[in-house]
Order: C-alpha cells, then structure tokens, then sequence
C-alpha cells in the first residue's frame, strides 16, 4: 500500500519541480512589477517547440557531434533557453513596458493578448496536433520501496533544484539579485539608489524565460509530446503555485510548485486523473480567498 | 437617468436611426437566406453575450475571464430539464437565467473583493472548473458526448394553432432579435438609473465610492450576477436551438472571444459592443478562410488597444501609484497579494 | 448634552508602527471641532478609523444617541448612519460630471433597485426628480461656483472648485457628522475665507463638524473647540486660542503655525 503513496509522492515531485520553474517567472515577475505576465506559460510551450526546432537542426549532424547524449541535451536546453530568453524580453519590450504602471488591468490585458498571438501562432506554425519530442534519454529504472522511478525523474528533480538553488543564491549573494529585491519592495526608492530599474525588470524576465524553457525541455523529455496549449494548463497552474507559496516570493514559488505537483499526484491518484486540472483550480481559488498571501505569505488582519 | 446621450445627435434623429436599424432587422430576417439568418442568429446570441458581460466589465469594471460558464450552465439547465423532466422550453429560458445569476452570486461573493487581475484569474479558473466539470460528470452530464434531443421550443395558443420552432432559422431570427432587443433595453435602463451610477462610482474610484454610502460589494454582485443571467439566458436559447449541448462550445477561448467583443469593439459602449458582435461573428463567417486567424488577431488587437488606450478601457482603474489609504485598506485581502520578492525569508 | 461621536481609547496599529495611541475624543451636537497636529501626527487616520477604512487595534467608537458601536462596521453603513467625510487628497470621481458626482451621495438615501431601474414606475421618476432636486440645492451652497457647471466633468473644474464639489458630495449623504480633511488646502486666502463661511453655515443646518486644518486662522474662525495630536496622540484640548498658545502645540509644531499665504 505504502508503494502507491511513494510513486504518487515522486510523481508529484518532478511534476512539482517542473511547476516550480515556471511559477519562479510568475513570481519574479509579480514581485517585480506587481504584474501578471498571463504569457508566461506560452513562453514556456515555445521553450519545449524550439527545443524541437533545435533537435530537427541537428538532426543530420548528431552523428557528427560524436552522438554524446549530453552534448545533444546540452545543445538542445541552450538554444531553448535563449530563445526563450531572447522571446521574453522581447515581450517586455514590446508588449509590457509601455503600459507600466498606467493601470491595474492594462498590463494584463496586453499579457492576455500576447498569449494569445503566441498560441495561435504556435498553432499555426506546427499545427492542432501534438508533436512528438524524440527520448534522449535512454531509460533506466530503480525500485524503492515497492516503487518505480526512472532516471529522466531523478534528472529533471536534480536539474530543477539546481536551477532554484542557484537563482537563490543569485538573488540573496549578488549585486544584481539585490538590485532585484530592492526593485520589488519599491521601485522609485531604488532607482534613487542608483539601481536602473529597466535592466533589474530585464533581468527579471530573462531568468524567468530562461527557467520556462528549461522546463519546456524536461516536459517534452518527460512526457515525449508537446502541443500548442500546453503552455496554457501547465501556466494557470505554476500560477497557481505561485500564489500557493505566497506570491513574490521566491522559496515560496518552489515551495508551491512542488507541492501543488504533490497535490495534483494523490488527488489524481484518489479522484481520477481527469480532474487533475480542477484540483490545481480549486486550490488557487481557495488560496485567493482564504489565505491570498499563501503558505509562505504575510498572514494579515482583515480589513473592517 | 438624466444625463442627454453623448452623440450630437437629438433626440428625434436618434429615434429615427433605430426605427430605421430595426426596420432593417426586421427586412433582413425576410429576404436573407438561411446561411445568412445563421450567422444573423449567431451575431444575436454574442450580442446579448456581449452586452450582458459589459455590465460586469464596462460598467463596474470588473474583468471577468470565465463568463462562458454562466452561458454553459444555463444551456445544461434547459438541456437537462427537459430531456429529463420534459419541462417547458419557456419555463427554462427564465429560470436558466435566474440559475446562471445564483452561480454569479455564489461564485462573487467571497472573490469580487480581490484585485483586479486577481478577480480575473479566478473566474478564470471558476470557467475551467465548469467546463472540466461538464466534461467529467457523465452520470449527470453525459460527459463529453454532450446532451442530445433536446426539444425545440414550441408555442401552442389553443384554437389559434401551434408555432414548432424546429430548425427554422428564420423563426429563430426573430426570436434572438426580440431578446436581444430586450437585452439592450434592460441594458440601457440599468446603466442610467441609480445602480448604474453606482456601478460608475466603483469604476472610478472604488473606494470614494464605498466612502459615500454605496454598498460596494453588493453592487458588484449585483453587475456580476445579472451579467450571469444575461449569460444564462442566451445559453438557453442556444439549447432550445441547437438541440445539442457539449462542453466543448465553451471553452475559455470563447470566453476570451466575449471579452473582445466587450472590450476591443465595445469599450464600454452598448452599440460598441453590438457592433463588435457584429465584426467578430460575422466577418470570420464570412471570410472562412480567415477565420483561423481570427484568435490571433485578437492577441494583437488585444496588445494594440492596451498600449493606446492604457487606462481607458476598462474604466478608470488605478492610474499611477497607490493611495497610502488603498493600501491599508487592502490590508486584508491584496496585502498578501503584494508581499515582495524576499529571497526567502 | 450626551456626545454626538465618542472616540474612547482609540488605538491603530500598523504591524509595529502605532499610528494612533489610547485616543479619546469626544464632539457634541452643533460643534465645530478642530484637528490640528503635525503632518504624520495620525489626524488622518483618526478620519479613516472613524469612517471605517481602517480597523482599530483597540478601543471605541460611538456614535449617535442612543451611543451605537461603529469600529466594525464598513464605510457604507457609517455613511448610512450620518457620518460623511472628505479626502485630504481631493478624490471627486474625475469623468463623472458635478451632477454626477453629488448625486452619487444620494445613493444610499434613495431605494430604486434593479426593478425600479428597468420599469421606472412613477415613485422612481419623481425620487429622480427629487434627487436632482437636492443637488441643486446642495450646489447653491457654493453660489454660482458650480450651479452652472452641472454637466462638466469633475477633472475639467478648477482646484478649489473640486474641493468645494468634494464637499457638497459629502453633504448629500445627510449626515449629522461632517469630517472635513484640510478642506481649504492649497486654497487662496479669499477662497479660504469663502469656505470658512461655507463651514458655517454647513452648521447652522444642523451639521456636526470635525475639520482637520492646518490653517490656524481658518481654525480660528470656525472651531468652538481644538484637539491637537502628535505621534498619535492628544498632546492638547480646549479653546483655540488657548491651545495655540500651548508650549506643547507650538513645540510640536517647531513655531510653524502661519498660514499659508
């Protein structure tokens, strides 16, 4: 019995750390401007389709590069980073900073409508039917406990945690990561400090792409197919560990998203997996209402 | 309520243009042949659509992404009253409304208080959970497969005759155009009265407004559920017409197709909203080839419309920075919304 | 005569800052009291704990006779029970006209709902009527200032104007309590001497004033009674003259008490 709770448990741990990649753009990004960037999770669908791009490049020449699994792996969350990196600043540039600051809904609007160009892009370019992503990684299986689990999972845990254990060191140790939270607690302050805030909001949405496209590979990896819309699921719902986890903060980002993935493995594994989206729905709206600064959020007075 | 309409135009030559507008209507439900009364009908069922989500957006501006659920939940009422229960097609087109208008309240209670783009996400969220809803519960909603045979509306006056609606396009023609015209009216009443001024008030400055004695959350509820009811009642139209209800006419993308109708043609203005219905309905219809890029036109009118008119459209939201009483005030609920990036602790 | 507004032991905090410390206040019917203190002193958020936008930490609030607890009620209903306000900051609705604007401070004194607005039976109409009635009325107050202006939109009026719109908004609400925040801010001395008139004769119809001001002569002219307040507390009270001469006002205000010219 016990073997059923550890394989929804590591389950729901690498689906959780894929989540807590996209949800640390969300948060950044929030953290940053006070802003939903509804895009995000398009960018992070693009991430997973260049990475496919990058493969079908390749292709011929994988012989050439002496057929090392790693360096094709290597190559292909590259050119997937930076296009995704090069895409989300592009966004920014184009689509957000313009309307910065003018209103509340402004922002999201022009976010909504940048989401859907992608996707219906997207759509257009590869088409309505899930494309198939190639298995790099030749499949090796463990049992522990009774359960199974698979190396790409121990992979795609390692890899994630690497990823936020470096962007918490970044923003906690360095110059720029400081010039990040000085930002986000208040952005006129700061630029007073001398800190140039339209760099700190690049940074911001660069890292943040760079992680969605590193997390477009892993999905693709992981479940070997990607389609236009999965940017729209899989981005409500690191949304909604965002705001799980307390939103503009960044240990609450991963925080949520993996437990979130938790969440969604045993509810699933209990309900029925065709209710997965809900139970990813469900808690964000009960989050909002209930506890909005979330888990790792400020818990205050209601207002009269 | 007394405020003259904002066009130039008097009062007579007002009424002469929609005398002339619904004679027209009237014409083209005559002579127009059915591919086009199809497309009439359709233009007819997002023009109440567009109109009933204008309340909610244009008016108390609140943006709501998941209004397709309250269309879904009164289609599936009609639809399952009365392939069930055989209950009268004309006793469930009100009740849906009034269905889909106790959805709006329940959902709006414990969330129009949030922010903004928060209010958005959850309602998004609140769209998806129906239609996944719909799709999942097959005891009770046949599931994907959707709900079929659903009777037509009838109208039988004894020793007259009896009217079946059928698959007459025409008769439905009429039908829409008489709710829609219905809708506008009520529209309109609603926006120059007493509660449509309130609705204004939050628009431009939700808190002076509850400062001056208006009830802000019951307002709000108010806008929300009878855009719901609006929503309801078109979905059971679409019911009693089509014959056949499935999850998958209401997915968020048509939510986001209603939102562009309120807020890219309408902005707020009813015969905005009518026309957009008109230029996003009926155009891609008619150009089937380009309506595949229908959607991501969007995207980028969408784009376009927030950069040049960045605090216009949805009423007057925050412009610049926030008042040190908002943000206390907030305390509560958007405080947690807007703790910083900490790195961690 | 029992007090109109019973502040007692009011005390606000905001996580570790106190805005407000153990205050208590009191204003009876037909007064006009004055609240004077620095800036940062907490006036304004005595206004806010007051009208129900923040919440009290401790302490209470009374109001009316017989005395009834308003530190949990919502802004709405404090206004439903006849206390009105005005912002330090000046918040007319901007695109709504001066009709408009006034007549949202009727909302709560008028009943039309969602049935009266789509069938307008005839006690809707004449409560429109009336309504329309009153803001005449109320806008007179202020002359021809803004009698002829009804259909501009609140952002083209001139500052003082919209000061003056801010107030006739407030007036609509009936109230018997009328908190006015530094209502003559950035106004000229004749216009200053105008609204000093304007408050009272918002008296002698029978409204209750609590005027924050910084303008020693306006306080002057109009307060019955002072309250002075630093760091969020009652540092003075009594008559103005006396409390201007208080060591302890003119210390906390560091002899900065001239009005503005």
């Amino acid at each position: 019995m016990a073997a059923v709770y550890v394989q929804q448990i590591i389950n729901g741990l690498t689906i959780g750390s894929v989540y807590a990649l996209i949800a640390l753009g969300y948060t950044m990004v929030y953290g940053v401007l006070e802003m939903i960037n509804f895009a995000h999770g398009d960018v992070y669908m693009v991430g997973s389709f260049l990475g496919l791009l990058v493969l079908a490049l390749m292709g011929p020449s994988a012989s050439l590069v002496g057929g090392s699994v790693a360096l094709v792996l290597a190559l292909t969350l590259l050119g997937a980073m930076a296009g995704c990196a090069l895409l989300g600043v592009g966004i920014e540039r184009l689509a957000y900073r313009p309307v910065r600051g003018t209103s509340r809904l402004g922002p999201l609007i022009a976010a909504l409508g940048v989401s859907l160009f992608l996707q219906n892009a997207a759509m257009l370019i590869v088409g309505t039917r899930p494309k198939a992503f190639p298995p790099l990684i030749e499949k090796h299986l463990y049992h522990v406990a009774g359960a199974v689990f698979t190396n790409l999972q121990v992979l795609i845990l390692a890899a994630s945690l690497g990823l936020m254990l470096l962007l918490d060191q970044f923003v906690r140790r360095t110059r720029w990561g400081r010039a990040m939270r000085a930002v986000a607690q208040d952005a006129e302050v700061a630029s007073f400090m001398g800190v140039e805030v339209n760099t700190v909001v690049i940074l911001t949405f660069l890292i943040g792409s760079v992680l969605a496209g590193g997390a477009g590979i892993m999905v693709g990896l992981y479940y070997g197919i990607v389609d236009f819309f999965m940017g729209y699921i899989a981005g409500l719902k690191a949304f909604t560990a965002a705001v799980l986890g307390g939103i503009g903060n960044l240990r609450g980002a991963m925080l949520g998203g993996l437990l979130l993935g938790l969440a969604e493995s045993f509810g699933a594994g209990f309900i029925g997996a065709q209710w997965r989206d809900v139970i990813a729905f469900a808690v964000l709206i009960t989050v909002l209402v209930f506890r909005p600064g979330g888990v790792l959020g400020e818990q205050l007075p209601e207002k009269v | 309520m007394t405020r003259a309409p904002v066009t130039g135009l008097s009062n007579v030559s007002r009424g002469a243009l929609v005398g002339l507008l619904l004679a027209g209507l009237v014409a083209f439900g005559l002579v127009a042949d059915e591919y086009l009364l199809d497309i009439g009908v359709l233009v007819g069922v997002y023009t109440i659509l567009g109109l009933g989500l204008s309340i909610v957006i244009g008016q108390a501006g609140l943006l709501d992404l998941g209004y397709i659920a309250f269309y879904a939940i009164g289609a599936y009422w009609t639809a399952l009253l009365s392939t069930h229960f055989g209950v009268n097609f004309w006793v469930l087109l009100p009740t849906s409304a009034a269905v889909a208008a106790l959805f709006g309240v329940v959902l709006g209670y414990p969330t129009l208080r949030l922010r903004g783009d928060y209010l958005a996400i959850v309602t998004l969220g609140f769209g998806e959970i129906i239609r996944i809803t719909l799709n999942n519960w097959r005891e009770l909603t046949n599931g994907p497969m959707g709900i079929m045979n659903i009777p037509h509306p009838r109208i039988a006056v004894s020793g007259v005759g009896v009217l079946e609606f059928g698959l007459k396009v025409q008769t439905y023609y009429y039908f829409v155009l008489v709710l829609a015209i219905m809708t506008v009216f009520v529209v309109r009443r609603l926006i120059h009265s007493r509660i449509g001024l309130a609705w204004k008030a939050i628009r431009e400055d939700e808190l002076a407004a509850g400062a001056m004695g208006v009830d802000v959350r019951r307002a709000k509820l108010l806008a929300f559920g009878l855009g719901a009811a609006f929503a309801g009642l078109a979905g059971s139209f679409f019911a009693g017409r089509a014959g056949f209800v499935s999850p998958e006419s209401f997915t968020f993308a048509e939510s986001v197709l209603v939102v562009c109708i309120v807020v890219i043609g309408g902005a707020g203005s009813l015969a905005g909203v009518i026309a957009g219905a008109i230029v996003f309905i009926a155009l891609p219809e008619l150009l089937r080839e380009a309506a595949r890029y229908r959607m991501l036109a969007f995207g980028v009118a969408m784009v376009t419309l927030a950069l040049v008119r960045p605090q216009g459209l949805l009423g007057r939201t925050w412009v610049g920075e926030e008042r040190d009483e908002d943000r206390a005030a907030e305390a509560g609920v958007a405080r947690g919304i807007t703790s910083r990036v900490s790195g961690g602790s | 005569m029992s007090a109109l507004l019973g502040v007692r032991h009011l005390t606000v905090r905001f996580g570790g800052l106190t805005a407000l410390q153990d205050l208590s206040l009191e204003v009876r019917p037909g007064e006009i009291v004055g609240v004077i203190g620095p800036n940062g002193s907490g006036k304004t958020t005595l206004f806010n704990c007051i009208t129900g936008l923040y919440r009290a930490s401790a302490g209470s609030i009374a109001f009316g006779d017989p005395p009834a607890e308003l530190a949990h009620l919502g802004p709405h209903d404090i206004v439903e029970r006849g206390i009105a306000r005005t912002f330090q900051t000046l918040r007319v609705f901007p695109n709504l006209s001066v009709l408009e604007n006034v007549l949202i401070g009727l909302h709560c004194r008028r009943r039309a709902g969602v049935l009266g607005a789509i069938f307008r039976p005839t006690w809707v109409v004449a409560e429109e009527a009336d309504a329309i009635r009153r803001v005449s009325e109320l806008l007179a107050i202020f002359g021809d200032r803004l009698l002829p202006r009804t259909t501009w939109p609140a952002r083209s009026l001139s500052y003082a104007n919209r000061r003056r719109l801010e107030i006739a908004r407030a007036l609509a609400t009936d109230p018997r309590l009328l908190l006015l925040d530094e209502p003559t801010a950035g106004m000229n001395p004749t216009e200053k001497q105008e609204l000093t008139g304007v408050i009272r004769t918002i008296r002698e119809r029978g409204v209750t004033v609590l005027l924050i001001e910084h303008d020693m002569r306006v306080v002057m002219q109009t307060a019955d009674r002072v309250f002075a307040m630093n760091y969020g507390e009652r540092i003075a009270e009594g008559r103005p003259d006396e409390v201007a001469r208080d060591p302890v006002v003119v210390e906390a205000y560091l002899g900065k008490m001239t009005s503005r010219a």
